[in-house]
């Protein structure tokens, strides 16, 4: 379904960002303007061992601020670690919520700020537009350049029972400010580097070709796509370079402030389905997913493809629709595996016979509902074969 | 938690509420229930301040309240100081006692007790009065305390715990303690001054004795001297001898010394049988009935007029209406009547229409010298009167008559037999 050049009403929300160097040690004061006097720290333990959560607790210290660290949040947070945060933001009696880490300290914390707010469990404000009561002040310090949570309404909480990750969508969900400041990626690995510029890349093509995107959201797609193009090729080769780390962090924002207008598509929607049942990181999930999901898509907004693709530095002059296709696809490949990411979904152990329950989870998912074709249950099925 | 269906989600819908027009704008939408919140805050906080003005103004006026009582209470505690400091160095014994019992004894009262204090308090107060003295001491006590009228100072006799009987003078009068009517009595020892009496009486008997037969016997060697005088007169028989002249001179002084001892026989008798309450219209006509009255009027206005006086009262009349008969010489009427003054006490006027005293002697009339040269028997009148405090002069008009005024103090009359007088008891 193509959108464009249609007048349909579209809004778009932001949090307040400062971007830039040492952003993240303006913690203390912001979370002061907030009101807080006690802060929950909500982080992972390799963030703190790398000792990027000290210099912002000192900061809170520095403001009279208490703080309570949890860190007990795995990648693809679980519904349990959220509520075991929310008790003891309740029990340390805390007002403000401060997340530093990549996207799964992140979405813990928004999951903790809706428990404490509406009670119940994190399960039930699964989908979009479910949370009556805003959630306490949160402070957002990403660590990736990829997650886009630190400014997105999105949040993704593992359902450990179905083995499913679900998706929570709410313009209450949104942070009250993101520091985002390039320097904590510097001590980010190779692998992750990668990781995460994909899942902003494929954030940024998802919104791009979205039925919900505008001309406000294509805007920062397109740019997301054009900055990671020049720069995380060049960051995962110089991780300490601060100019590319600096514009990855650039792109990042980019993509998650238009996939929150936007929203996704089938590649998350799948890629969300592949986290809950076997815990597999979501941005090598998205980039194995994204090249067949393009494909599939294709015929619903080639020329929104075609821009991508020009957004990539590709040239088409002369090429025939099926020669556009396959040379956009052939250069997100081409991208991924010049990443270093080469497996494919049978490496990372999943078999034929768990597509089905993958391809039914997957359907459930928000995120389908702005894909720009309309999947059946065959479709994805095909699209998760084709990634094996 | 939600239940979660099989089927495909409505992805029209799904994507309408994710562009999110449908949904009220973040993190403001609490803003109306805010500005409620505050408006309901803003109104409380006026209620406060509006409470706290009233309770500073009530604090103050506790303030004040407080610095007041603080200040009675010192007051009071000044006065319960002073109170015990009388109660407990007075020489009279000092108790309360209510509804029959003891309920507080001074140092005093204890010393005449025989005891403690502390171990008469409860105790029925009459274990400490004489039993015959029971049934009019009581009656007395259960008078006061319903309020009927009652003598405040009585006489009685207390037993102590060394069964010693006591002689005493209790004055009482009702009090509120523990905020129920109670008897405060002063008790006094009058052993001494019952001696002291006694002593006096017997002192005022042997001496009357000695007057009688000293009158006695004057009055007889007067009555030979009068025979063995009459015997020489009709000896002598010449009526122009000199001798005879001597012989009425000795008359008249045998005359003035028999006046003397008539004087000095009532003077003797002043001040010896206790004052009492006396009628005054009784009195009056008991006085008049030995004279010979019947050709004088007499207006009687004195109501049930009673009096505090000397039991000679009754002479006191007789020497008014035997100085009328005497000297009033045209006096045909006599009016005994009262007025009370301003000061509360009360004139007695006795009023004939004679010729009246002459202005040279209204002085002097009541002067002792006047009386050995006239023998009008005013001094005496003065003096019985003195006794209880009542003055009495001559205001009467020379040539329209004599006026005696005879003056009470306010706590020496009363009206009706009881109950009115101030402080005198019978």
């Amino acid at each position: 379904m193509e959108t464009s050049g249609s007048f349909e009403l579209r809004k778009f929300v932001a949090p307040e960002f400062v971007l830039g160097t040492d952003a993240r040690l303006l913690a203390g004061r912001y979370a002061k303007n907030l009101g807080a006097r006690h802060v929950l720290v909500v982080t992972g333990p390799n963030i703190i061992r790398q000792g990027w959560v000290k210099g912002i607790t000192d900061k809170l210290a520095a403001e009279e601020i208490d703080n309570t660290i949890f860190s007990s949040v795995t990648p693809n947070p679980r519904d349990h670690e959220v509520m075991n945060g929310a008790q003891v933001f309740k029990e340390s009696g805390c007002d403000c919520i401060v997340a530093i880490g990549g996207g799964s300290p992140i979405d813990c914390a928004k999951g903790i700020g809706i428990v404490s707010s509406n009670g119940g469990n994190i399960l039930d404000y699964e989908g979009v537009d479910n949370i009556p009561i805003p959630a306490p002040p949160l402070i957002c310090i990403p660590t990736t350049a990829g997650t886009g949570a630190d400014v997105s309404q999105f949040a993704i909480i593992n359902d450990t029972k179905r083995k499913v990750k679900i998706a929570i969508v709410s313009k209450k969900t949104v942070p009250d400010i993101a520091l985002i400041d390039p320097l904590p990626l510097t001590t980010l690995s190779h692998e992750l580097t990668a990781h995460t510029g994909m899942d902003a890349i494929t954030h940024s093509v998802e919104a791009y070709v979205s039925n919900a995107s505008s001309p406000v959201t294509d805007i920062n797609a397109l740019e997301s796509i054009s900055l990671m193009h020049a720069h995380l090729l060049p960051a995962v080769k110089n991780p300490k370079n601060l100019e590319h780390r600096y514009q990855t962090m650039v792109g990042s924002l980019l993509a998650g402030l238009a996939f929150s207008n936007a929203s996704l598509g089938a590649v998350h929607a799948m890629a969300h389905s592949l986290g809950g049942f076997s815990d597999l990181p979501h941005g090598e999930c998205n980039a194995l997913l994204l090249e067949h999901v393009m494909a599939f898509n294709y015929p619903a907004c080639p020329k929104r493809y075609e821009t991508i693709g020009k957004t990539l530095g590709m040239d088409f002059s002369g090429c025939s629709v099926a020669e556009k296709k396959e040379k956009i696809i052939s250069g997100v490949v081409s991208l991924r595996e010049t990443l270093g990411i080469t497996e494919t979904l049978s490496d990372l152990g999943v078999k034929k016979q768990d597509i089905p329950s993958l391809a039914r989870n997957a359907l459930q998912d928000p995120c389908m509902a702005t894909n720009p074709r309309k999947p059946t249950i065959k479709d994805i099925e095909r699209i998760y074969e084709e990634a094996l | 938690m939600k239940k979660h269906s099989e089927e495909t989600p409505d992805w029209n819908d799904q994507r309408k509420r994710i562009i999110g027009l449908g949904e009220s704008s973040i993190r403001k939408n609490y803003f109306p229930e805010l500005q409620q919140k505050i408006l309901e805050l803003e109104k409380k906080n006026k209620d406060l301040n509006a409470a706290y003005e009233d309770l500073s103004i009530k604090e103050e006026e506790l303030r004040q309240n407080y610095e007041e009582l603080s200040t009675a209470e010192g007051r009071l505690r000044e006065s319960e100081e002073k109170y015990r400091a009388v109660v407990s160095s007075s020489n009279d014994g000092i108790v309360i006692i209510q509804d029959g019992f003891l309920q507080f004894v001074n140092p005093k009262a204890a010393e005449m007790l025989s005891g403690a204090a502390d171990e008469f308090v409860n105790l029925p107060y009459l274990e400490f009065i004489h039993s015959r003295e029971h049934q009019k001491i009581d009656e007395i006590y259960q008078k006061r305390m319903h309020g009927e009228p009652v003598s405040s100072v009585n006489e009685s006799v207390l037993v102590n715990k060394k069964q010693e009987l006591v002689d005493i003078e209790l004055n009482a009068n009702i009090i509120t303690y523990r905020g129920k009517p109670a008897d405060l009595v002063y008790i006094r020892d009058i052993r001494e001054r019952k001696r002291s009496q006694k002593a006096l009486e017997q002192a005022k008997k042997k001496l009357n004795l000695l007057n009688y037969v000293t009158f006695n016997e004057i009055k007889n060697k007067i009555f030979t001297i009068s025979g063995y005088q009459h015997f020489i007169k009709s000896k002598i028989g010449n009526a122009e001898s000199p001798i005879l002249s001597f012989l009425l001179k000795e008359d008249d002084l045998l005359g003035d010394i028999t006046e003397s001892l008539k004087f000095a026989q009532t003077y003797q008798d002043l001040g010896l049988k206790i004052a009492r309450w006396q009628n005054v219209n009784q009195v009056f006509l008991m006085a008049i009935s030995h004279l010979d009255f019947i050709k004088i009027k007499h207006h009687v206005m004195i109501g049930d007029l009673e009096i505090f006086a000397d039991p000679l009262l009754e002479q006191v009349f007789q020497i008014l209406a035997d100085n009328i008969l005497v000297h009033g010489k045209t006096a045909t009427q006599v009016t005994l009547r009262y007025e009370q003054n301003h000061d509360e006490s009360v004139t007695i006027f006795v009023e004939d229409n004679g010729v009246g005293l002459p202005a040279e002697i209204k002085e002097s009339i009541f002067l002792p010298e006047f009386q050995k040269t006239k023998s009008v028997g005013l001094f005496l009148a003065g003096e019985i009167l003195e006794i209880t405090e009542i003055s009495i002069r001559e205001t009467g008009t020379p040539g329209k008559g004599a006026r005696f005024e005879m003056t009470v103090p306010k706590d020496g009359y009363r009206f009706g037999g009881c109950g009115t007088e101030n402080g005198k008891s019978a």
